[in-house]
């Protein structure tokens, strides 16, 4: 009698046992999949947002400097494959000097302002980059580097 | 009581294995169902990825396999502020191409315009031939500046155009005009009524022509090669005329007309005709008179004879007079 309720206490904590094993399991397993989720969403995140990257392209179409107001003005074509191109800085260089430009003002050839700041699909579209008070040195080679919002860079080299 | 702990522990000791054996299928089981998830998402995100680098492969590819060649441009400033330029494109790539964007640079002023060509469709299919001519408004630009000028197309490609000239002087006939005559291809109609052209726009391409007053009619192969590209338009008094040194003095003259497909000749009126440049067309002399049509014939006093054709043109080139004559063919009138 004493025997079998020694047994008795044996099959429980036996069971607790194998409880808590299959909880703890359980829980483990949902905090994996919990955790390989966030993963994957911030993989596909990167993957979608590297894919947008590389389906821009920018194609400069003419640099003009204007020596008078100091000022350089940038004509665009987006000839990628993707809608929404807008521009997140500008850096006008040479081999010693460089100034960055942020969010400069996009425009349409006609002059008016884009109003979605972006350039979709074969849209065309120019920035000014106001360089006063620095000059540039007339018949030197200058390039600039457009950095788009999804971070693509885009070089052009042109003449002062 | 030995016997019975022993039994006792072999029974129970069994039951503290389960747990472990429970947690070690759970552990295979997460990291396998984890793993397996990872790396099934991986290899769709790769697949997603490499597709993008395809595509973008193949625009360059397509970018790269672009190839228009601009040759022939020419800035011509018929006024102040005005430049008209053209030039020759050929697609020499394989592939299609749409050129979006005309620019012409003042270098001398360093003044700039733009123009969209997007709503004039000019699309080159591989091996495609067209004449770019556009007027360009560019505020104090004289023919004495520097210009230049490039195209710009929708894959992102930018094409200079180039002032080299490959029209032979020949071909340009300087010193004589802007117009030149296909000699191999002058020819003469004969009517199949009053009014309509026999074998039009054939006709009997030949040197020697009925006269006794047969009527007839002469057609030339023009091309507009004036060196500014201009379009020349001919009047109601551009002619052919005909000379015979056989008869001092007696000419006849045959006037141009307005020709439709079928060969009926326009008979009230004459719509000027304009010949582009490089542009080649068949132009129709039949008329006695440059005000309305009437046959004419070489009449019977003057056949046979062997003449001297002329071809006498008159009109305008761009926004100038314009007035050539071209000699070079003969013919020998014979009785019919």
């Amino acid at each position: 009698m004493i025997f079998n309720k020694k047994a008795v206490s044996l099959v429980a904590s036996a069971v607790i046992l194998t409880g808590v094993a299959i909880s703890l399991g359980f829980v483990v397993l949902f905090w994996g999949q919990s955790m390989s989720s966030d993963y994957a969403r911030n993989y596909g995140q990167i993957t979608d947002a590297e894919i947008a990257k590389l389906k821009e392209k920018l194609t400069a179409e003419y640099v003009f400097y204007n020596s008078t107001s100091k000022s350089i003005r940038i004509f665009m074509l987006n000839a990628g494959a993707i809608n929404n191109v807008t521009i997140q800085s500008v850096h006008v260089r040479n081999s010693t000097w460089n100034t960055v430009t942020s969010s400069p003002s996009l425009k349409f050839f006609n002059g008016t302002v884009i109003s979605d700041q972006d350039l979709d699909m074969g849209e065309e579209g120019y920035v000014d980059i106001v360089l006063s008070p620095i000059a540039l040195t007339v018949n030197k080679y200058y390039s600039v580097r457009i950095v788009t919002g999804r971070g693509s860079i885009f070089e052009a080299d042109f003449i002062a | 009581m030995k016997r019975i702990s022993l039994r006792r522990k072999t029974r129970f000791g069994s039951s503290k294995g389960v747990s472990t054996v429970i947690a070690t299928i759970f552990l295979v089981l997460t990291v396998f169902v984890l793993s397996t998830n990872v790396f099934l998402w991986s290899l769709s995100q790769n697949a997603l990825y490499n597709q993008a680098v395809k595509e973008r492969n193949q625009q360059d590819v397509n970018r790269l396999l672009e190839n228009i060649i601009a040759t022939n441009a020419t800035y011509w400033v018929p006024s102040t502020g005005t430049v008209n330029v053209t030039a020759d494109l050929v697609n020499a790539g394989s592939i299609s191409v749409q050129i979006i964007t005309l620019w012409v640079l003042d270098a001398t002023q360093q003044k700039y315009n733009v123009t969209d060509l997007r709503a004039s469709n000019f699309n080159l299919n591989p091996g495609d031939h067209r004449l770019l001519s556009r007027a360009v408004q560019i505020p104090g630009a004289v023919s004495a500046n520097l210009f230049n000028a490039w195209i710009v197309t929708a894959r992102g490609n930018k094409v200079n155009l180039a002032t080299v000239q490959n029209v032979i002087v020949s071909d340009v006939t300087q010193g004589i005009g802007s117009m030149t005559l296909n000699f191999f291809q002058f020819r003469y109609f004969t009517y199949a009524t009053s009014t309509k052209l026999a074998n039009y726009a054939a006709g009997i391409t030949s040197f020697n022509v009925p006269g006794q007053s047969t009527p007839i009619a002469f057609g030339a192969l023009l091309t507009n090669y004036d060196p500014q590209k201009a379009t020349i338009t001919l009047n109601r008094y551009s002619n052919i005329w005909l000379i015979f040194p056989g008869a001092p003095g007696q000419i006849v003259q045959f006037f141009i007309v307005n020709v439709a497909s079928d060969g009926t000749i326009t008979t009230r009126g004459y719509t000027p005709v304009s010949i582009a440049y490089r542009e080649t067309k068949l132009i129709v002399f039949a008329s006695a008179s440059s005000s309305s049509f009437s046959q004419n014939s070489v009449p019977p006093s003057l056949t046979p004879n062997p003449s001297a054709v002329n071809l006498m043109l008159l009109g305008t080139i761009g926004a100038r007079d314009y007035g050539q004559n071209i000699p070079f063919v003969s013919v020998y009138v014979y009785k019919p």
